[in-house]
């Protein structure tokens, strides 16, 4: 049974769709034409992915956020003030995973992915 | 005025030309190198006394808001040339006269400016090689450049932590809230000095801002991020990871290794390198650059620079994050 037309799934038609039409293309056009089928692959695998629901769900969790707070802003705004350890070797850990999570959504091509994968585990 | 298409425009332009460099100067035909909505590149096919002269004109509409004057641009690229730092000839400041905006020409240096091709190809391995020693050596001179000259002409000074406290500025302006850059910046707060040499600093020291021939460096462009601080900032700028495009084990530029750089420019007369403190500033470099990226993409939030490009720029944030947090539990990167 078809679970129907996802949002990974439209951006990986219109990915294609461009790759159609981009032989036509030149110059400022041609770049930004595969700039947008690479942003179209990063919805994609974010769609797929869902890359941020562990990490904010760690910083909800040591801020101890209401509903309504941005939780990354929390986690960050307790980094400034002190109130998290900044050399705590599981959070270091902990966002060392959160991040390789991300990058593989934004670039899993980057050269420090393997090894920011190799320190998360 | 459009240089490329108004011939009164040329004829103006190479009358100054004629002028500046003593000769018959005409404009045979000029040519978009690249450009954006303020700043154009035009390559000028120009005759000198009946030879072919290329030439690059560098021009903007108007001078940008907290940026360097075009002018004072290529007066600081015209005293590093003075200094024996091999970069392209100015041959002439634009004036009011000229109707074209503020700018500069300069000689056009022929020769590869796309990292990833200089970095990667079979035809460029010697250049590699060589270019650890040269950018060295072209460093070590921007840095023993006398820097009362250039506080005259207006270049700001700053110390490294000073800058660290502006760019965190910035970063509050666009709402703050990333975790691994926090981090960064407490550990910086505590390593980056507030004292230490000034230097006439480049700016923008790194792959991507040299032209490289077969032989190796040919010339250092873009001048107009220079001011005077801690040169360790031009270190650690030319060893930060993103401008190694892809060649990560290759800390300087992507084509050499730190301590062959080191030992060449302080025998170039550089001033002493801690070692230690570079890979500091190599965080620095990280932090600068994720920032920076997430302001191009705020601009196209804003309506300022709107484009696909601009858009996909602020998803190379987490690349810097990535840089960077490993940086913080490995030292070095």
């Amino acid at each position: 049974m078809s679970r129907g037309i996802q949002i990974e799934d439209l951006a990986e038609a219109v990915a294609g769709y461009i790759d159609e039409i981009s032989g036509k293309l030149e110059g400022r056009q041609a770049f930004h034409a595969k700039v947008a089928q690479n942003a179209l692959a990063i919805i994609a695998r974010e769609a797929r992915q869902k890359p941020r629901e562990a990490e904010l769900a760690y910083y909800r969790e040591r801020m101890g956020c209401s509903a309504d707070e941005d939780p990354a802003v929390a986690f960050a705004a307790g980094i400034r003030s002190g109130e998290v350890e900044p050399d705590d070797p599981d959070m270091l850990k902990r966002l060392a995973g959160f991040v390789a999570a991300r990058l593989a959504v934004d670039n899993p091509k980057f050269s420090t992915l393997p090894r920011l994968r190799e320190l998360a585990e | 005025m459009s240089i490329q298409t108004d011939e009164q425009v040329q004829g103006r332009l190479a009358a100054r030309l004629s002028q500046s460099a003593g000769a018959d100067v005409t404009i045979e035909g000029v040519k978009a190198l690249s450009g954006g909505a303020n700043s154009m590149s035009y390559l000028i096919d120009a005759e000198k006394d009946g030879q072919s002269w290329q030439l690059v004109l560098q021009q903007s509409q108007a001078q940008m808001p907290g940026r360097m004057s075009r002018a004072v641009q290529a007066e600081v690229q015209t005293r590093a040339e003075k200094g024996g730092v091999p970069v392209p000839h100015i041959v002439y400041v634009l004036t009011a006269e000229d109707d074209l905006g503020e700018g500069f020409v300069m000689e056009f240096v022929a020769g590869e400016t796309l990292a990833p091709r200089y970095l990667r190809k079979e035809e460029f391995s010697a250049a590699r090689k060589a270019m650890v020693g040269q950018t060295a050596e072209a460093l070590a001179r921007i840095h023993s450049l006398p820097v009362e000259d250039f506080r005259k002409l207006g270049l700001t000074s700053m110390s490294a932590r000073e800058s660290l406290l502006r760019l965190r500025d910035s970063y509050d302006a666009m709402g703050g809230g990333v975790p691994v850059f926090e981090l960064a910046f407490a550990r910086l707060e505590k390593r980056l000095p507030d004292d230490g040499p000034e230097v006439l600093v480049h700016g923008d020291y790194r792959s991507g801002n040299f032209i490289v021939g077969e032989e190796g460096l040919r010339s250092v462009l873009d001048w107009e991020g220079a001011s005077l601080g801690h040169p360790l900032n031009d270190i650690g700028w030319l060893c930060t990871n993103t401008w190694r495009f892809g060649n990560w084990q290759k800390p300087v530029g992507g084509f050499g290794e730190r301590e062959e750089f080191y030992r060449a420019y302080e025998a170039a007369g550089g001033p002493a390198v801690d070692r230690d403190l570079a890979l500091v500033f190599e965080m620095y470099g990280s932090l600068r650059w994720g920032i920076v990226c997430w302001q191009m993409a705020e601009q196209h939030l804003a309506g300022e620079a709107v484009s696909v490009e601009r858009a996909a720029i602020g998803r190379r944030v987490s690349e810097n994050e990535a840089d960077l947090i490993y940086m913080l539990q490995k030292g070095a990167l």
